[in-house]
């Protein structure tokens, strides 16, 4: 059962693009693409995918990046550590719990997402890419990579804020309303 | 980044829905408002969609955007989605009526708007949950008592809230009714009373905050073990009650268990350790275009100067510096509103720990009549509203106090500790640490350095989980930093920031800062730990460190270790790992000559070339050419970058000493402007601090239009950054005085002294136009930037009266 390729973080995965490039990932490598994580992780202790994974929704090149941006990311680890702790003080101290009075629930908006500063690398990342952005955001959104997603929604916000209408429109090809 | 390709293989409108609301809840508020006009697609998701009320309940509110006539629909819309930043402005701008419309009638105004605070107050109470209740801040007395009180308004509607029958409840209210009232000046037993009353109610409502000021009030009548139980209760809510937390480790801290183990007690005090955030500074500046690490120096500096001359608590000072970090971290700021938000992050930090207050007007006057009132009005509301109402976080005192009992620590070394934390929160460098982290660290170095026995007990061990190895970075680098002049900002005469050391001088805190302590290495050797390039480690960045650090040195160390006993005769190079990519080198010269002259001295010393220019006055320079080299490339690579965005203060401030290397070289291009300052001014000793510096910027702008030959009227200064050079300064000025008026008399006889020409007259009227305009106006800079000269030789009688006009016309908002 215990492969040594167990100890290196699972076997290899082989991702097909919608135009058929075929990548070789490993399965941490992988596991970035939170849309395959449940996949992967049903895999078990399989040594090796025979099937290879059909990625449609994502051009080949554009597939290669996001590949290169998830094997950086699991060198790094760098978002992962940022996570906040999760529990506070509080839950701990074993005494009974305290009767609260009912009180009645409100909605609570969801606050913004923490400001986003990419990393040098990231950064690095995000400016070679800059000629087609929106097909990484699709391939981010379709891959459920949250962090990247944050980081080139937040760009494309940047070139939003404080132009006016008409500026907008011309900035992102936007038709003029009839 | 320009404009977007236009050969890009999807477009911004093919994006789905989901991804475009994510990327418009990165827009603030009135930009999202904007995007509904761009095409009717994006109108239907901002309007009308499962995503719209999100997107408006979530937006931020910019630094600018204060409610108007122009704005005060679509604020109030996002009001009413429940967006707690534009719920908490709102508020404030009713409850001073600052940019809001009047209300019908003239002698309702404040009833009205007082209606409407409590309204917005409420509801963003209600919405904030899990945290601290934080309205009571506006609406604490003291009220007006020559008309309606706005505030006071609003107190009693709350009241009305809470005891009617058919309202939502809301148990944060009872909290801050109580509070309000526990705040009344006179301190009447009715009124005690009265608060005790409203906190029972809170806690019977389920408002943790409620049950901890009652627990605080009953503690005395109570069994010990009791009341130990009680407050570990209050403690295990949801809701995070950061005193209480501190009340229950302090006694937990003190042997009290209340019922618990030993164990289990200090393991909850290792809990709060390990939860404690960390102090952010470092972070502060990749987000901040205009504002730099200096800058930052001087104006807490300052912060600490006004501080102490309202002798406010060590607690509220940390606050006020942990408000202005936090607020650093979450928005952009500009330079000429740094002083505003110092001075109004110490305003709030007065309101919410300190008994005697500043009240608005005298934050105002303050920074010399730089900012009036309404402005910090607004950056109070900017502050509460950014932070979402998160006024409190721990800081290091909260975590020092805590330690300092689980040791029955000294006055001597509490205040030495008190006195080495406050230096610390001025640095960045400690931004990587947590605040319990620097707090053990401050204790550590204080007991080590009065040679106390056992400086880290095993109690300490046990209770906070840190060990002297965790702590060992910290300490050298608390030592070097604030028990050494190496970091300290001096302004461009040479003249050292030290308001925290000038406070500690005094004997409220034992004299503590003029002690002379064991040297770096006696201190390290106390330590126990040995250095790292001694240790055997396969770690790499401790191989790395090691590489840095010759064998000469260390043989320098022995020697050092020996002979030298205090450490003001010392050279002291402060060889301290400052984090994984190196360690930072720095010689420090500033012991060997005195100041002025440093700059003199080491410019002839050095040489164009890099690589000779460090073989200055410092023998420990010598020694490390290899290293020094690459460390320093990456040095200037840094500088460089910095200097390019902020050329003007790099010609008025000397380079950091503590920061960076003391490397007098070609790329400093601003640096002749302050030579010559340093020059002109060696010979006259300061006689007070606040004369010096009145001297001191009126010779800057002095020198900095000589140097650009032109006279100081022909000198277009940049937009927006003289001003606070300027105010900086002569809020320095105005502390060391008691009252305005003499203020203004000395100002004028220093000016008559230094041969200025008579000051010009600036136009207080219509300065609020000039303000509001000059921000955006591009073609107009020019004229700004001469009002701006003026102000800072303003006429400050012409000021005074014109406060005084202000006060009058404000008269009926209290304070």
């Amino acid at each position: 059962m215990a492969s040594p390729a167990k100890v290196t973080g699972g076997g290899k995965l082989i991702l097909i693009s919608g135009d058929g490039e075929r990548h070789e990932v490993s399965r941490e490598t992988a596991k970035i693409f939170r849309a395959l994580e449940t996949m992967i992780e049903s895999l078990g202790d399989k040594e090796e995918l025979v099937e290879p994974i059909p990625l449609p929704n994502v051009s080949g090149s554009v597939l290669g990046r996001m590949i290169a941006w998830s094997e950086h990311h699991v060198t790094t680890c760098s978002f992962s550590a940022e996570a906040p702790p999760s529990s506070p003080i509080n839950s701990e101290v074993p005494v009974q719990p305290v009767v609260r009075p009912k009180v009645p629930k409100r909605r609570q908006p969801q606050f913004p997402p923490p400001d986003v500063v990419p990393t040098a690398w990231e950064k690095d990342f995000l400016e070679r890419n800059r000629e087609d952005l929106y097909d990484l955001l699709l391939a981010a959104n379709y891959l459920d990579v949250k962090r990247l997603m944050d980081l080139l929604c937040a760009r494309v916000a940047d070139l939003i804020k404080g132009k006016d209408p008409a500026k907008i429109r011309k900035t992102f090809h936007v038709p003029e309303p009839s | 980044m320009d404009e977007m390709s236009c050969h890009a293989v999807t477009s911004f409108m093919d994006l789905p829905d989901e991804v475009l609301a994510h990327i418009l809840s990165y827009l603030p508020l009135l930009d999202l408002y904007n995007t509904r006009l761009v095409s009717a697609r994006l109108c239907d998701l901002v309007e009308d969609s499962r995503y719209s009320h999100t997107l408006w309940a979530s937006a931020c509110l910019e630094s600018t955007t204060w409610p108007s006539y122009r704005n005060l629909s679509i604020i109030e819309r996002a009001a009413r989605h429940g967006n707690i930043e534009a719920l908490i402005k709102l508020a404030v701008a009713y409850l001073y009526s600052q940019g809001v419309p009047d209300g019908p009638g003239k002698g309702t105004i404040n009833a009205f708007n007082g209606q409407k605070a409590s309204n917005y107050l409420k509801r963003a109470e209600s919405l904030v949950t899990h945290r601290q209740p934080f309205s009571w801040v506006f609406i604490r007395p003291p009220f007006a008592t020559t008309c309606v009180c706005c505030k006071a308004c609003v107190c009693h509607n709350m009241k009305n809230h809470c005891i009617s029958p058919n309202k939502e409840l809301i148990p944060s209210l009872f909290y801050v009714v109580g509070k309000a009232m526990s705040h009344y000046e006179n301190h009447e037993v009715e009124e005690r009373r009265q608060a005790y009353q409203w906190f029972k109610q809170g806690s019977l409502h389920g408002c943790p905050y409620s049950s901890f000021e009652n627990w605080k009030t009953e503690q005395c009548f109570q069994d010990e073990v009791q009341s130990v139980r009680q407050l570990r209760k209050i403690v295990t809510s949801r809701d995070t009650c950061i005193d209480a937390q501190f009340e229950l480790g302090k006694l937990y801290a003190k042997g009290k268990f209340g019922g618990i183990t030993r164990f289990h007690a200090y393991q909850y005090v290792q809990q709060i350790v390990r939860s404690s955030p960390s102090l952010l500074s470092a972070s502060i500046y990749d987000a901040q275009p205009d504002v730099n690490e200096e800058m930052v120096f001087i104006l807490l500096d300052w912060i600490v100067e006004v501080a102490e001359m309202k002798s406010f608590s060590t607690k509220t000072l940390h606050l006020a510096i942990s408000l202005i970090q936090r607020y650093m971290v979450a928005r952009k700021l500009k330079r000429s509103r740094l002083q505003l938000l110092g001075v109004t992050a110490l305003l709030l930090a007065a309101r919410w720990t300190a008994v005697p207050i500043i009240t608005i007007r005298e934050a105002a006057w303050l920074t010399d009549n730089t900012y009036r009132y309404d402005e910090v009005v607004c950056m109070m509301g900017e502050i509460v509203s950014t932070l979402h109402g998160e006024i409190q976080k721990p800081t290091v005192p909260d975590y020092l106090e805590m330690f300092e009992l689980l040791v029955n620590a000294d006055k001597k070394s509490s205040c030495l500790a008190a006195y080495v934390s406050e230096s610390a929160v001025l640095f960045p460098d400690f931004g990587r640490y947590t605040a319990a982290q620097i707090a053990a660290g401050c204790l550590l170095l204080a007991r080590v350095l009065l040679e106390q026995e056992l400086p880290w007990p095993s109690a300490l061990v046990e209770a906070t989980g840190l060990t002297v190895p965790d702590l060992y970075h910290c300490t050298s680098l608390l030592y070097s930093k604030c028990l050494t002049d190496d970091g300290v900002v001096t302004d461009y005469r040479g003249v050292k920031l030290c308001a925290i050391k000038t406070r500690y001088s005094d004997e409220r805190f034992l004299c503590i800062s003029e002690m002379e302590f064991m040297n770096y290495y006696m201190m390290k050797d106390k330590l126990g730990v040995r250095p790292y390039y001694q240790r055997r480690s396969s770690n790499s960045s401790l191989l790395k460190y090691r590489e840095l650090v010759s064998q000469s040195f260390v043989e320098e160390f022995d020697a050092q270790s020996l002979s030298d006993v205090s450490f003001v005769t010392s050279p002291l190079p402060p060889i301290v790992p400052s984090s994984a990519d190196g360690y930072s080198p720095r010689a420090s010269i500033d012991s060997f000559v005195p100041s002025p002259i440093i700059f003199e001295d080491s410019n002839s010393c050095s040489s164009p070339s890099p690589s000779s220019s460090s073989s200055s006055s410092s023998p420990t320079c010598e020694r490390q050419e290899r290293p020094v080299h690459s460390i320093k490339k990456e040095r200037r690579k840094k500088k460089e970058r910095r200097h390019s965005s902020n050329k003007l203060l790099s010609s008025s401030l000397p380079l950091l000493p503590g920061i960076e290397p003391l490397v007098i070289s070609e790329e400093t291009v601003g640096f002749n402007s302050s030579l010559m300052v340093t020059q002109r001014n060696v010979h006259t000793p300061p006689t007070s601090r606040r004369k010096s510096l009145l001297q001191h910027w009126n010779s800057t702008i002095k020198a900095s239009s000589n140097h650009g030959h032109s006279p100081i009227k022909a000198n277009p200064v940049r937009k927006g950054q003289r001003r606070p050079l300027s105010s900086l300064a002569s809020s320095h000025c105005s502390l060391s005085n008691v009252s305005p008026v003499c203020n203004h008399e000395e100002g004028e006889a220093e000016m008559n002294e230094r041969g200025l020409e008579p000051p010009h007259v600036p136009r207080p009227a219509s300065s609020r136009e000039e303000r509001e305009d000059g921000e955006r106006s591009v073609h107009n800079h020019q004229h700004k930037a001469l009002q701006v000269e003026k102000r800072a030789f303003s006429d400050q009688n012409l000021l005074l009266t014109h406060n005084k006009r202000h006060r009058s016309f404000k008269s009926n908002n209290c304070m």
